[in-house]
């Protein structure tokens, strides 16, 4: 009996698979086309498109099925597969990576900052800090506002991000620059210069690539916030990372007069304090200098097209 | 991208495909698509779909914009008023 009963369940079992597997490749022979090497290649590469730039790999799909020769239709299923992979990003994703990076980057602020008053309690000596404080976190938060509304309003997201970074590193490595050597060498106080040409390069470049003196300014205002947080998240962490060292004479010198328990706290304090400074002059330098920059320069666009 | 334009530009009202579109400027369709993408991006370039015979899919058709024509037409006046360089025939530039 028992024999009986797996016989009858294994053969169930058979033709269900066999009624299974039928049907599957009586679907797959209804559409021969479709599923030959090319189309295979062109649907699997497709798929890695941005789903703003799906269309796109529908549109080469659509043309793909209308080409009856196997050699042209390899020639084009190749060809597209190099094009899904050069397609610019569509701007909807860039908008999204960059104002969640502009989301985070605040909270990333907020947490340093955070992280400095738990291991440094005593930053705070009194009501000042706390107005400090508070005024940052609403910098922060305006920042954020003020780069989402931007991006939403069609400010060039991948180039205010690339330029930001940009001018981050360039405040940074003229900074770092200027600080330790224009004392031996003072020709170095020039590359200083540098730190507004960044500014109305980022503007320039918003113009060239929106055509518009009003996109450059967008591109020039998401550039300056971006710079500006860029900036003070490198300077926060490698001041937390250093314990705010290295000790220079003059905050030796100062430090007794602080009233904070420890040359620590008191160094942080102070780099905080210049992080806070540099996340608003550098954002508004870059900002007031790039939003120029892309004025004149639509400007003279104009002027030559009109000419 | 301007051979694309100019191609496109040639008979403005009437909708291409894209493969049509590429043998006309010899352009592989690597290339192709990605320019196809900018100038749409850049509002110079609409399309819509064909539905295509039974059992087919439907197929992209694309036409300039308003937008992307004006851009041409800019495109050839700068090069009329563009001043004149010193020309050098080809086969001068490559010694055949």
């Amino acid at each position: 009996m028992i024999v009986l009963e797996v016989a009858l369940i294994l053969g169930s079992l058979a033709v269900g698979s066999s009624l299974v597997l039928r049907r599957r490749s009586a679907g797959r022979s209804s559409h021969p086309q479709s599923m030959d090497a090319p189309a295979t290649l062109l649907t699997w590469a497709v798929g890695f498109l941005a789903a703003d730039r799906e269309q796109w790999g529908q549109a080469m799909l659509g043309e793909l099925e209308h080409l009856e020769q196997r050699p042209t239709r390899w020639r084009f299923a190749l060809g597209c597969l190099a094009a899904t992979l050069l397609v610019p990003p569509g701007q909807g994703d860039a908008r999204r990576l960059v104002g969640a990076l502009v989301s985070a980057a605040s909270l990333a602020s907020a947490g340093l900052v955070s992280f400095a008053l738990l291991r440094y309690p005593g930053i705070v000596t009194g009501l000042g800090t706390w107005l400090a404080l508070t005024t940052f976190a609403a910098v922060l938060l305006g920042f954020t506002l003020f780069a989402l509304l931007l991006v939403r309003r069609g400010a060039a997201a991948g180039l205010g991000l690339a330029c930001g970074v940009a001018v981050a590193v360039v405040w940074i490595v003229v900074g770092v620059t200027v600080v330790n050597s224009a004392k031996a060498r003072p020709v170095f106080s020039l590359l200083l210069l540098a730190l507004p040409l960044a500014a109305l390069v980022a503007g320039g470049a918003g113009t060239w690539h929106g055509r518009t003196g009003a996109a450059g300014r967008k591109t020039a205002l998401l550039t300056g916030l971006v710079a500006g947080l860029v900036l003070f998240l490198v300077v926060a962490a490698s001041t937390l990372l250093t314990a705010g060292g290295p000790y220079d004479a003059g905050l030796v010198r100062d430090f007794p007069t602080s009233g904070l328990p420890d040359l620590a706290t008191y160094a942080v304090s102070d780099n905080l304090g210049t992080a806070m400074a540099l996340l608003l002059f550098a954002s508004t330098v870059t900002a007031v200098l790039g939003c120029a920059a892309a004025s004149v320069i639509a400007r003279l666009r104009r002027d030559r097209t009109a000419a | 991208m301007v051979r694309v334009l100019q191609a496109l530009a040639a008979e403005p009202a009437r909708w291409r495909y894209g493969y049509d579109l590429g043998v006309e400027v010899q352009l592989k369709s690597g290339s192709l698509y990605p320019i196809l993408v900018r100038l749409a991006d850049r509002g110079w370039l609409e399309a819509t779909w064909e539905s295509g015979p039974a059992g087919k899919p439907p197929r992209h058709l694309y036409r300039l914009t308003a937008a992307g024509r004006e851009q041409v037409a800019a495109l050839a006046a700068v090069r009329v008023n563009a001043p004149p360089t010193s020309v050098v025939p080809r086969r001068q530039l490559t010694g055949t």
